[in-house]
């Protein structure tokens, strides 16, 4: 069936045989060495690996204060009974935790998921959530809210004639709420057998459990809709326990943006703080990129795009998770000798059993052959030539990424305690911004670098003991081999601090003797000599000595094992790095596009005849670009007939062109005018106007 | 070119000494032309009496007297309109002192009397003695231009060889004497500096001498055309001052060039920025300040002069310039600034120009005559159309003026002329509509009058960029402040002779045009294929795929559904399609994809009960197709949102293609990262003809074909009693259809005429058949009066086929 012009339907419907597509036979397309299997088995093993840790770090990160909205919800209903609404006749205000959660809304889903199911665990599991996009009315509000408590499948699993009815044919108000919530916690109380059945693994709930109601994106709901809500609710306190929370995502004055005083001072809000994403951001970078562990990582330019994306648009990390998706699969897609990227173990393996087309594969990966140039002749011809000496060369160079890694991070965490405190930052204050200049250059010879142990030779006893103890805690985790002796190395640095005290008092009368020896000279020599003293007198304390030697220790130890990770042969199949691909299919620029294909179509057709520099107009271009060109001559208001003339003009070639022809073009060159203002309309740079007869108006300023 | 004009100093007008005003003045009274006392100027007491010189001197003043400001007219200048030419020059002068108060209640005056005491009290900008001048002079040509009194009186003045003497008490403008002591002093002694006067003498010269010399070299010319002959001369000298100021503040030509042609004279449109342009730099200090926000519009300018051969010098250093601003389009991308920009100012002839340009580099000759040919063809049509805010029907004839071109007389050089000719031409395609300035120059550079364009002192070029930025912000408030309307030309496309096509014919016309550049198509639409294995493993992963790039991505989302899709379930949607509502595309996955009945509160319900189907049961995938998902019906938030929330659904998959620029616009945040969209940017050059084919485009008539052709198969199935009603309401339109007022049929009338023929025997069965009509949207009835629109363009005919 065509779907192009039907002129009745908009919509086509095409059953199909299969119920759902592997992902194999498309990796399969694309693949020239027969690698793809393998591939995408070490792609999928470690994207679960990845996916898996992340959400550990998700609920990690959020725990704490999880544990205080739920303490909070707890207590806030501590001391209510049913039927204490009669006695207490002083309305009280509902409880409400005001949780600020920050700017990146595409993040709050998941975080207030967890959230839901964590009180539905630990407090009640009377909760509902309520999103803006389903609440455009009261009524709707309190049936999502009633719907969402009554239809709980945490309450219904044994009590089947406890189920108030559908629930659509149920009035939907707070009257009913209550006489339902009376209903069960009073019978529930007369037998207390079947209310431990019915609070499942949650027996410590307390008899009468709060309601829990969110409002996952406060700043969206209407006003009116919000406030005659909660005057609903605050109506019921006294009957049912009640407890609101405010998802917000800016700051708390939203609440009394939305509320008038009247409304807000129903509610007793409590304020808790969600923690910044860029702290979750910083667990996924520390956790995931930053370990030996995973051995995919991303090159420096991709990794500095996806940060600059998260901190310039939208704070959201999973997006940068997205990124960070996209960037493994398509290095695994596109390169054919992916598959060595994996773990040490299987490292061997997977080498020896390399075909032939994959060693030449990977021979041609640019950075082995700048390694086989460095080579002395005789081992050239062995390893362009010999696929048994290459493999064991391969092993022997992927091993050294791999020890390369576990030795960088600890390392680079010291090399970032060391410098994050230093005046004005020269390497970053954060750990990922000193890691992004090691991926880009080799961060020793930088001249921040440089400023930076220049102005770590200056610092006090106790910062630097402060810096070294930092140090000396981070490197905790088990370490590799070669840095194994770093700990104790590190304590005896500060143990020779903590004696230095000791060794300055034998080392001081020296000085003072020598000083003392003054020889009878005329005034030069004296001058000569009292100079020198001076110098002398510089000479460095013992302090001094020992802060320099411990700064050239780490200076070495920098040195040694901050290399740039492009520096290594081979890097290319760790290291993701095509920064263009990101650029163009996570964060592309629609707009830019369109424009670069209409004033430029060279740039797209390759073909010679529209070669030209940018700005002039040539026949040969497709008939848009011509309109396009012609229309940013205009101003606001565009003639339709000056503009089919000029188009005519551009058009026509030297030897039809007659004055006849052009004051009146024939129906084919027409034609053509009009689809290009069509397309031109459609693509929305000219819109019609009524303002004059025969005209359309300009939306775009830009040309280019 | 004008003359050197003194400072008036304080002088007391009483007793003619310096140090004191006229106010202040103890002194007794002296004669203002000889200075001596006893006397008032004008008597015969005075040695520069002279006997009634009227003859020689044509003094004017007051709002009788035509030639004066205080003249009652309506005056198009500065893109205003004004009542006099005294509120002109007296609003220019308080806006130029920044007056801005004063300014509006000059706007509001009633007489030309009140602008001049408002205008008095202004205290004017340290320049506008030397403005005036020249503020007064475009004031005045335009005034020529349109009054027609005000040239006849001019011409007449002029051939009578008699001196224009403002004759007012204005030390500067005036005389300083009134009419009678004007005539009968020595025009040497007149106290005032006579400047109007001058100013009047000037344009009345270099109008006779032009005019003079049209009429001795188009021999042809009858005396009926002498006046219009005229009036082009006169645009002529118009052009020529401006051009010559110009360059003498430039250093070199206007940039808004033409069309080489062969003929000598043409006109060329300037438009009101230029002219305020023009009044605003007059002085040096000025001078340099547009020089540097001609280079903030080097970009756009660029353009416009390339193909002006005389200034390519300036062109090339342009360029050089240009070559060192670092390029910023890594990757094929346009930098933002250049996508991103503020409206600038445009001449409203370049569109024509830059058509012409497309061709000149190529075959100038030929150019030089076709574009002539043009221009001549234009000129004819112009003479149809009358033009907007003309004050004299004559000008609407202008056009027929015929001129022959005349060989070059010796001393400058062929080329040279050739290009004054490139400059002073541009014309008529450009449209004459704001009549600030269109005029008619003569461009044999031969004339004293003009000298040979100047080469451009490089010097100049080197501005400094630092003070770019607040002149982009000046510009910006230049453009908007002026209607956009003012520079458009006001023909239209009823002169193509040709109706407008209809949908069909259009389309039977494009499928004979052969595509430009099908090769290159092709190939970047074959590697675009090549795409799609791609496409289908990212899907696979949880990623949507939407498509961006110029041309219609519905024939490779179509090739990708059919080759990739063709064993899964998928739904195809336009989002194009304009009764497409979410509605549709919801109720198409439940019924027929997911073969599930039932009834829905809301859209959000239904996307419910979608996401609980597709992931309570085993793992299925579903792909959704959305051509234009940015199509008008999609475009509401919430359907955005519900899509978004679709797409969330455990094995649904999205491609979709987006066209407008703005459509990313129509997500949010949150929306975006739903999606999880990759973008993939399909640029095709294919023509977008079944998205187009719904629009209503403004060139194509809209047939109504469908409607007529639904109406027939609505005919075929009616009874013939229902017929009859039909045809009765139709022939009933067809009777008032030319009478504007006509509402409708009422329905009290119509089942009159019903029951009259005996097609209906109560009320009731008449509505039964009504709520069929209006059921298939053949009537619309309102309120108690039934109003049926016939929706089909023929009615005629549809009805004489029906017999």
């Amino acid at each position: 069936m065509e779907t192009g012009s039907s002129v009745s339907k908009g919509t086509f419907a095409y059953k199909g045989k299969k119920r759902s597509i592997d992902a194999d036979q498309y990796f399969k397309r694309s693949d020239t060495l027969g690698t793809y299997r393998q591939r995408l088995d070490v792609l999928q093993e470690a994207w679960e690996n990845i996916d898996t840790q992340i959400q550990i770090l998700r609920s990690d990160l959020n725990s704490k204060i999880f544990d205080d909205l739920v303490k909070f919800a707890k207590s806030s209903h501590e001391s209510f009974t049913l039927g204490g609404g009669q006695i207490d006749s002083t309305p009280k205000e509902i409880p409400t935790a005001a949780f600020v959660t920050g700017v990146n809304t595409p993040d709050h889903g998941v975080m207030f998921s967890t959230l839901v199911t964590t009180l539905q665990d630990k407090v009640s599991p009377l909760v509902a959530i309520l999103k803006s996009k389903d609440c455009n009315s009261v009524k709707n509000t309190l049936s999502k809210t009633l719907t969402q408590l009554f239809q709980n499948p945490l309450l219904f699993s044994e009590d089947d004639e406890a189920i108030p009815g559908n629930t659509k044919n149920m009035t939907c108000s707070m009257s009913t709420l209550v006489s339902w919530y009376q209903d069960k916690y009073n019978t529930n109380n007369s037998s207390p057998k079947k209310r431990k059945s019915l609070g499942g693994g949650s027996k410590d709930l307390g008899q009468y459990p709060p309601i829990v109601i969110l409002f996952e994106d406060l700043e969206s709901f209407l006003p009116h809709v919000l406030q005659d809500y909660i005057s609903i609710c605050r109506n019921y306190i006294g009957e049912i326990p009640l407890v609101f929370v405010f998802g917000i995502a800016t700051s708390v004055s939203a609440v009394h943006r939305l509320l008038p005083n009247a409304v807000s001072s129903m509610l007793c809000m409590e304020k808790f703080q969600a923690p910044p994403s860029t702290e979750y951001l910083n667990m996924v970078i520390n956790q995931i990129l930053m370990t030996s562990r995973y051995p995919f990582k991303l090159g420096s330019k991709v990794f500095q795009l996806l940060l600059d994306i998260f901190l310039y648009h939208d704070f959201s990390v999973l997006n940068f998770i997205k990124g960070l998706q996209f960037a493994m699969m398509d290095h695994f897609f596109t390169n054919p000798v992916s598959h060595l990227c994996c773990s040490v173990e299987e490292l061997e393996d997977r080498v020896t059993s390399l075909k032939p087309k994959e060693v030449e594969q990977v021979r041609r990966l640019m950075s082995f052959r700048g390694f086989v140039e460095g080579c002395p002749p005789s081992k050239q011809e062995d390893m362009l030539l010999n696929d048994k000496v290459t493999k064991l060369e391969f092993v022997v160079l992927l091993r050294r990424i791999h020890t390369y890694h576990s030795h960088l991070y600890p390392v680079l965490k010291c090399l970032h305690i060391m410098v994050s405190k230093i005046p004005k930052h020269p390497l970053g204050k954060q750990l990922r911004e000193v890691y992004s200049r090691l991926l880009k250059s080799f961060i020793c010879d930088t001249e921040d670098y440089k400023e930076c142990i220049e102005l770590l030779r200056m610092t006090s006893k106790d910062e630097l003991m402060d810096l070294l103890q930092q140090c000396r805690s981070s490197l905790t985790e088990d370490l590799p081999p070669d840095l194994s002796t770093l700990p104790s190395d590190l304590d005896a640095l500060l143990d020779r601090f903590l004696k230095i005290d000791e060794v300055t008092e034998e080392e001081t009368p020296e000085n003072t003797e020598e000083s003392l020896h003054l020889e009878k000279t005329d005034l030069h020599t004296l001058r000569k000599r009292l100079q020198e003293e001076g110098k002398k007198k510089k000479k460095l304390s013992p302090y001094e000595k020992l802060r320099n030697e411990t700064i050239d220790f780490f200076d070495s130890l920098f040195r040694k094992y901050l290399v740039c990770p492009t520096s290594l042969p081979l890097y290319e199949i760790f290291y993701y790095d095509a920064w263009g691909e990101i650029k163009r299919h996570l964060n592309a620029s629609p707009r830019s596009v369109v424009q670069m294909a209409l004033s430029s179509p060279h740039h797209y057709l390759q073909c010679k005849c529209c070669e030209s520099e940018p700005g002039s107009v040539t026949p040969s271009m497709p008939d848009i670009c011509i309109a396009y060109k012609l229309h940013l001559e205009c101003t606001q208001l565009i003639n339709l007939y000056d503009w089919l003339q000029a188009f005519v003009t551009v058009v026509t070639t030297d030897e039809d062109l007659d004055e006849e022809k052009i004051k009146n073009p024939d129906k084919e060159l027409q034609a053509r005018f009009i689809r290009a203002v069509s397309e031109l309309q459609f693509l929305g740079f000219v819109k019609p106007t009524k303002r004059k007869t025969d005209h359309v108006a300009r939306l775009t300023w830009g040309g280019c | 070119m004008f003359i050197n004009i003194e400072k008036p100093t304080s002088t007391c007008t009483n007793c003619w000494e310096t140090g004191h005003s006229f106010r202040l003045c103890q002194n007794i009274p002296r004669c203002s032309a000889c200075k001596e006392t006893g006397h008032k100027p004008g008597s015969n007491l005075c040695p520069q009496y002279i006997e009634d010189n009227s003859n020689e001197v044509e003094a004017f003043d007051g709002k009788e007297n035509v030639l004066s400001n205080f003249f009652p007219c309506e005056l198009m200048v500065f893109g205003e309109c004004f009542e006099s030419a005294e509120q002109a020059f007296q609003l220019t002068k308080a806006v130029r002192a920044g007056d801005l108060l004063a300014a509006e209640r000059i706007r509001a005056a009633k007489s030309a009397l009140e602008c001049k005491q408002i205008g008095n009290s202004v205290l004017p900008s340290t320049s506008w003695h030397q403005d005036a001048p020249m503020v007064m002079e475009e004031i005045v040509i335009e005034k020529v231009k349109q009054i027609s009194e005000m040239k006849k009186k001019i011409t007449q003045v002029f051939t009578d060889e008699k001196v224009f003497a403002h004759s007012v008490y204005d030390q500067f403008l005036g005389t300083g004497l009134n009419s009678t002591q004007t005539v009968h002093t020595n025009p040497k002694a007149w106290p005032g500096q006579n400047v109007m006067g001058k100013l009047l003498q000037r344009v009345a010269e270099s109008f006779h001498a032009s005019s003079q010399r049209t009429s001795s070299r188009n021999r042809k010319t009858t005396v009926n055309n002498a006046s219009k002959a005229n009036q082009k001369d006169l645009d002529g000298y118009v052009k020529k001052s401006k051009l010559f100021s110009r360059e003498m503040k430039h250093g070199k030509m206007t940039t808004n060039s033409g069309r080489p042609r062969r003929k000598c004279v043409s006109v060329s449109f300037v438009g009101d920025d230029d002219v305020i342009g023009h009044i605003v730099d007059v002085n040096k200090k000025y001078e340099s300040r547009k020089q540097k926000k001609r280079l903030s519009l080097q970009h756009t300018r660029k353009n416009q002069l390339k193909y002006t051969e005389d200034i390519e010098i300036i062109e090339q250093s342009d360029s050089d310039e240009e070559n060192f601003q670092p390029s910023e389009q890594g990757d094929g991308q346009v930098a933002g600034s250049d996508v991103f920009q503020f409206k600038t100012a445009k001449k409203s002839g370049s569109m024509a120009l830059k058509a012409s340009e497309a061709r000149t580099p190529k075959t100038p000759k030929s150019i030089l005559k076709n574009s002539n040919s043009v221009s001549s063809g234009k000129r004819k049509t112009e003479n149809v159309t009358p033009r907007k805010g003309e004050g004299t029907p004559k000008k609407g004839t202008q056009g027929k003026l015929t001129r022959k071109g005349r060989k070059p007389e010796a001393t400058t050089p062929f080329k040279l002329r050739k290009r004054a000719e490139y400059i002073c031409d541009d014309v008529d395609v450009d449209s004459d509509s704001s009549d600030t300035d269109s005029e008619d120059g003569e461009s044999d550079t031969e004339t004293s009058a003009t000298p040979v364009p100047p080469t451009t002192p490089r010097s100049r070029r080197k501005i400094q960029e630092a003070a770019d930025m607040p002149h982009m912000v000046e510009e910006y408030f230049d453009l908007h402040s002026q209607g956009g309307l003012s520079t458009t030309s006001d023909r239209t496309l009823a002169k193509l002779g040709t109706g407008k096509m209809d949908q069909e014919s259009l389309n039977e016309l494009l499928r004979r045009v052969p595509s430009k550049h099908s090769r290159e198509c092709q190939q970047m639409y074959e590697e675009h294929r090549e795409l799609f294995h791609k496409w289908m493993f990212y899907m696979c992963n949880g990623y949507n795929i939407l498509l961006h790039g110029l041309g219609s991505k519905r024939t490779l989302l179509e090739d990708f559904r059919r080759s990739e899709l063709k064993d899964l379930d998928h739904v195809v949607v336009n989002g194009y399609f304009p009764s497409l509502t979410i509605k549709h595309i919801l109720n198409t996955i439940t019924d027929e994809i997911l073969e599930a009945e039932g009834t829905y509160k809301s859209p959000l319900d239904q996307v419910e009960f979608i996401k609980s189907q597709f992931e309570t049961k085993d793992y299925r995938d579903f792909f959704l197709v959305v051509h234009n998902i940015d199509g008008v019906m999609l475009r509401p938030e919430k359907i955005q949102n519900i899509l978004s929330l679709l797409s969330q659904i455990r094995g649904f998959h999205i491609v979709a293609s987006i066209d407008h620029i703005n459509a990313p616009l129509i997500w949010d945040q949150t929306k975006c990262s739903r999606y999880r969209w990759l973008w993939y940017d399909v640029t095709t050059y294919l023509p977008y003809t079944d998205e187009t084919s719904y629009e209503n485009s403004l060139l194509v008539q809209q047939t109504g074909s469908l409607a007529l052709s639904s109406m027939s198969h609505v005919m075929k199935s009616l009874t013939t009693n229902a017929k009859q009603i039909f045809l009765l309401l139709a022939k009933h339109q067809l009777e008032n259809k030319d009478s504007s007022t006509y509402l409708g049929m009422s329905l009290q009338d119509l089942y009159q005429r019903c029951r009259e023929a005996f097609l209906v025997n109560s009320d009731l069965t008449l509505r039964a058949q009504l709520t069929e009509f209006r059921d298939h949207k053949l009537i619309k009835s309102k309120k108690f009066v039934l109003i049926k629109h016939l929706s089909f363009p023929f009615p005629e005919m549809m009805i004489l086929k029906k017999r």
